[in-house]
């Protein structure tokens, strides 16, 4: 009896409760859709690789953006496509410090877009995929395979004769031609070299006329002791210098060490407020302006280098 | 007859059903305030918190905190950036409707108008927007002063749709408008003054905070000043308050319509249902006091109201036009082509934390295991994290996720102290796992305390309570914290954000500063070694870095509006000078460089760090055409010159970035490498050169500060979760000649030291939103041939919107710095 008592209580309590909460709320109206109802997450991540389209090359990808992805996050066990290429490329080159098995890959993801565009007659498809040719570059430079560097650079400039930078490359490229000709003994092609890789440095300049990088490798440049006389040069487009020539149609030598004092006081100026990521530099560019009979940059050093209260 | 066994259930049933007649009249099923069902299912008007503050006050004043709810309706950063945008668009609509070649301004194959621009409010596919003013959608959500409205604020304007149908709201478009933009007029709304400048006129001109305010009697009122302080007696409307309690807990489901993937995805993405019947994260709670509301027990409701989808709803931001770049696939983003301003929704639902079998805590760790939890206050978890690069498994510390604290959910207006617990009978509620309100993320604000207890001050709340630190609590935590009878003495700061005193905590001991609660998110959210680095160095020689960067965050670092949210990596290698006299630094990058800002009227360095960019970059922007007016390439050129060429030094950057594609490319006639089949489909601001402002024939491809014009999002530079990315610095370190060439010797081992730091805005970025906001009159100081169209002006609007200067930037803009930090020393060879 005792038990059936219980039962019966505990019977009450849980219907009351049950009963309690269906009664005190009616329901919503509205219809509510099961989790299992809603479409398949589609979560691209907005990366160039969508163009894919049913696994297939896109044939005209509008546009190739030139990123990092995190390709081990991609998933992609084997790349099929010339983006894929150029991205394992990165991850070699970046991740795993292999140059050569990424230059591997960024050639042939140039190859497949050359297949394509005989296929659609597309002239320009390869040239759009500047990360290879950005990439190439300098990996040929850094092993003085230089013809192939300027190639890859000139590659850019034709997409982009604004572009900051491959100016500056080419220049150290013809630089290293000039370097290895003179190791020949070769100095009529050694002149035309440096000549050539001075032209760069004056479209760079035209390009990125504040590049700290580039004033300071102009400087070095002009000063370099087995840099023969070279001439002035002025930019007649974006790609092109033509010699300068004086009233009888000579063409006119360029003052080296002024030219280079020049670009020294301009570096300094600009490190004034941005300084360098070699403090070291400074000084040395402010000692060289000096010795050239520049005035130097009392300020540049004290920002970045001896007081340094200006910099974090 | 019944078996032996079964009688007593029978009689137990028996008995409950009468007990249930018994008590069916004290039960009260009726829920008062609630209305009957309407067709839409609407039943109950849309709250302001305070309402909801009555029983459930330790939400209301965490919440309040939360940049969500109101001030980023009044953050000068959001205006600016809605009202730029809108500058921009109305210009290259009008540059473009004035050419026969381009008119974006078109009629539809049934005659209505359509118009076409990059940000609007979203509530209709595709991406264009219909102008049928029956359209009860259209007619409250199309183009108007603020683009962005249709998210920020959105549901105030569907607040405003009901009042129009003659339903129960309480805010009502008809007394609190923002003017609907008339499309066949918009060329007239960019004029030439008398100097020939293109200057934008009219009401537009308002930022959307204007908008938000009303009077008692909830009519509209606006500053008297635009973007001004309100007027006296101004109170903060329902969409002034942005997201607060009502929003979330009206939630349903996820909205596929409204989202362009169809997938519940970003764009506020999900269906709320204005009813008495609130989500919450638990069923069966129990009614309130005066049946003021009901708490849903549907699974599915409350399912998702505790799920990251979502949070999914609204922090993905796609935004509705072609990404020239990289498209969704068209089969998964059916009709709307869009990019990616906002892609964190998207990375936490395919990244590691929310698989639990990828991350070290084993369940799947959502939005709110994180941000409405104690998290980073409820002790560590060490574990180990394979890097895939070196196979190593790295030993991390960090905080637990996913702990929640044990609380009351609700109380009575007298408080559980006074022995109130709100609920009918005064039934005692249970003490159960509760969540935080707080939302804590990498954002405070950037407007002054005056600012936020004008813009949300609340008539009703006056006088008691006259300051916003009072409305969020502040004052109220500290008298809890008191002994009884007692005040407690805690000074009360003027910057109740910045200046809280940071030991002071809430019940569950989370500080109440908002900044050191963000300080301390964000401490948790990497670390960093440099351990793999070469093992010893020569002076004279190469030597490599190797940083290891792991984020820790359930999306990427940063996220959110990560194309402007800055993390970075200052790195500093150094070795001790001989002479004693400190160090001799060999190699820095991630350094910053305290200089002058002319455009915003900075002439000389201020000694200030915090509004300083990093140095791998200089760009100041055009406030009128959004071009870069400077654009070059700095000292510690990482981001472009890593990415682009593989250089392997420089600043090692995690913000995302904003492209915009200038184009075409001609080659003997014929358009190449760019997405648009003839010239006339290149906008024509696009057209030209952003410096030169000549016409381009070949592609220009640059980053870009303002999301308004942008071509394509490049969201992989931001840091991964739990995947170890790794970065080499190759450096050459000077030889003992060179040093002692400038009088230098060093000795002793090389040091190497790297940090993490964070900036919450670029201070380029802003100063561009200053001088958008007319802070400052435009002098063109770089001679630029596009400025000086706009010289003398005050920004698109010629006049002063009242938002970001150069001295607020200076007041309010602060880096984190050291949020993660790693150091070693290797021996140095002297040759």
């Amino acid at each position: 009896m005792k038990s059936l008592l219980w039962k019966a209580i505990v019977g009450v309590l849980a219907v009351a409760a049950v009963t309690v909460f269906a009664l005190v709320r009616p329901d919503e109206s509205g219809a509510i859709a099961s989790p299992q109802s809603y479409p398949p997450l589609h979560a691209g991540i907005g990366s160039p690789g969508s163009v894919i389209l049913e696994g297939e090359q896109h044939e005209n990808p509008p546009f190739f953006a030139i990123v990092r992805s995190d390709w081990l996050t991609l998933g992609i066990e084997e790349p099929r496509t010339a983006w894929e290429f150029v991205q394992r490329g990165i991850h070699f080159q970046d991740d795993l410090e292999n140059e050569e098995a990424a230059r591997l890959d960024y050639e042939h993801a140039l190859e497949l877009l050359e297949h394509i565009a005989e296929e659609t007659g597309d002239i320009t498809l390869p040239e759009r995929l500047l990360q290879a040719h950005f990439r190439l570059g300098p990996i040929y430079l850094h092993r003085h395979e230089y013809e192939l560097a300027i190639e890859h650079f000139e590659v850019i400039l034709a997409e982009n004769p604004e572009a900051e930078g491959p100016n500056l490359e080419i220049a150290l490229a013809f630089e290293g031609l000039a370097e290895e000709a003179l190791h020949e003994g070769d100095l009529v092609h050694a002149q035309e070299y440096f000549q050539e890789a001075w032209g760069h440095f004056v479209l760079e300049e035209n390009n990125a006329p504040n590049s700290q990088l580039l004033l300071y490798d102009i400087g070095e440049f002009l000063l370099l002791p087995e840099v023969p006389d070279l001439f002035e040069v002025v930019q007649v487009d974006p790609t092109h210098v033509e010699l300068v020539r004086d009233e009888n149609g000579d063409p006119v030598l360029l003052d080296k060490e002024a030219k280079a004092l020049e670009a020294f006081q301009r570096y300094l100026e600009r490190a004034v407020e941005h300084c360098d990521t070699y403090p070291i530099r400074i000084l040395e560019v402010d000692k060289k302006a000096r010795e050239l009979g520049g005035p130097g940059n009392a300020l540049a050093l004290s920002n970045c280098v001896t007081e340094r209260a200006r910099i974090l | 007859m019944l078996p032996r066994s079964r009688a007593p259930w029978i009689v137990s049933i028996l008995a409950a059903l009468a007990v249930l007649l018994l008590l069916q009249p004290l039960m009260g099923q009726t829920v008062r305030r609630i209305v009957p069902p309407l067709d839409t299912g609407e039943t109950q008007p849309y709250l302001s918190p305070e309402e909801c503050a009555r029983c459930h006050p330790r939400q209301f004043r965490e919440n309040a905190q939360a940049v969500h709810s109101g001030y980023r309706n009044y953050s000068p950063t959001f205006n600016l950036l809605e009202i730029s945008s809108n500058f921009a668009i109305q210009t290259v609509n009008a540059l473009d409707a004035t050419t026969e070649t381009f008119n974006r301004t078109e009629e539809s194959e049934n005659g209505d108008l359509l118009f076409q621009t990059n940000l609007r409010p979203i509530y209709t596919k595709p991406n264009f927007v219909t102008l049928d003013p029956s359209d009860p959608s259209v007619s409250v959500s199309n183009m108007r002063a603020g683009l962005c409205v249709g998210c920020h604020g959105g549901h105030g304007l569907g607040v405003g749709a009901r009042a129009e149908a003659g339903l129960n709201v309480n805010e009502s478009r008809v007394n609190r408008d923002i003017p609907t933009w008339d499309p066949t007029d918009i060329a007239n709304q960019v004029t030439f003054n008398d100097r020939g400048q293109l200057v934008v006129t009219g009401a537009n001109t308002r930022p959307l905070r204007d908008f938000h305010f009303v009077d008692d009697a909830g009519n509209q009122v606006m500053p008297e000043e635009f973007g001004g302080y309100p007027p006296a007696g101004a109170r903060t409307s329902l969409m002034g308050y942005g997201i607060h309690c009502d929003y979330c807990h009206n939630a349903v489901q996820p909205d596929m319509e409204r989202s362009l993937q169809e997938d519940g995805f970003a764009n506020t993405s999900l269906r709320l249902l204005y009813s008495a019947f609130k989500a919450g994260p638990f069923p069966n709670a129990f009614p309130p006091l005066d049946d003021f509301h009901a708490s849903t027990n549907r699974r599915e409701r409350i399912e998702y109201i505790r799920s990251g989808m979502f949070c999914n709803g609204c922090h993905d931001v796609r935004i509705p036009t072609p990404d020239l770049v990289s498209p969704d696939s068209t089969r998964d983003a059916p009709n709307v082509g869009h990019f990616r301003l906002e892609n964190l929704s998207t990375e936490w639902t395919i990244g590691p934390y929310n698989n639990p079998s990828q991350n070290p805590f084993g369940f799947a760790v959502r939005c709110q295991d994180c941000h409405m939890s104690l998290y980073p206050y409820a002790g560590d978890s060490t574990y180990s994290v394979t890097d895939p690069i070196t196979g190593d498994q790295i030993q991390i510390t960090s905080p637990t996720p996913g702990v929640f604290p044990i609380n009351f959910a609700a109380e009575g207006e007298r408080g559980i102290a006074a022995g109130d617990f709100g609920t009918r009978g005064n039934i005692p509620l249970p003490r159960r796992k509760v969540v935080t309100h707080y939302f804590t993320g990498i954002d405070v604000p950037l407007l002054y305390d005056s600012e936020m207890k004008a813009f949300l001050n609340d008539a009703e709340l006056r006088p008691e309570t006259t300051d916003y630190a009072r409305r969020a609590g502040y004052f109220e935590i500290a008298d809890l914290l008191a002994p009884p009878g007692q005040e407690l003495n805690v000074p009360m700061p003027d910057d109740v954000f910045a200046n809280f005193p940071e030991d002071v905590v809430d019940e569950h001991g989370i500080p109440l500063n908002l900044r050191k609660r963000r300080d301390d998110l964000a401490r948790a959210a990497v670390r960093i070694d440099v351990d793999r680095s070469d093992p010893e160095a020569a002076l004279g020689h190469d030597y490599t870095v190797r940083l290891r960067a792991t984020a820790l965050t359930g999306h990427r670092l940063p996220a959110g509006f990560s194309q402007e949210r800055g993390v970075w990596v200052q790195l500093t290698v150094a070795a001790d000078r001989a002479d004693g006299e400190g160090e001799v630094v060999l190699y820095q990058s991630g350094y910053l460089v305290d200089k002058p800002h002319p455009e915003t009227n900075e002439l000389e360095p201020d000694g200030n760090f915090h509004d300083e960019d990093q140095e791998h970059l200089e760009a100041i922007v055009n406030p009128f055409t959004h071009d870069n007016e400077v654009f070059q390439l700095g000292p510690d050129n990482g981001p472009h010159a890593r990415i682009f060429e593989g250089v392997q030094h420089g600043l090692v950057f995690f913000r995302n970035e904003l492209v915009r594609i200038y184009g075409p490319r001609v080659v003997e006639g014929t358009f190449h490498g760019v997405p648009f089949r003839h010239e006339s489909e290149v906008p024509r601001l696009n057209r030209r050169h952003p410096r030169t402002f000549e016409p381009l024939t070949h592609v220009l491809e640059e980053e870009t500060f303002s999301a308004g014009l942008t071509s394509f999002v490049d969201n992989w530079r931001s840091l991964p979760p739990l995947v170890p990315r790794h970065y080499r610095y190759e450096i050459h370190l000077p030889s003992a000649e060179e040093l002692h060439e400038f009088g230098m010797e060093v000795q002793g081992p090389l040091k190497i030291r790297a940090a993490v730091h964070f900036q919450h805005f670029p201070p380029l970025f802003l100063r561009f939103l200053a001088r958008v906001g007319g802070a400052y009159v435009e002098k063109n100081l770089n001679n630029s041939p596009v400025l000086a169209l706009f010289e003398g002006l005050r920004g698109p609007a010629d006049r002063n919107l009242n938002m970001w200067t150069e001295q607020r930037i200076d007041d309010l803009l602060r880096i984190v710095f050291d949020i993660a930090e790693a150091e070693i020393t290797v021996p140095l060879e002297q040759e």
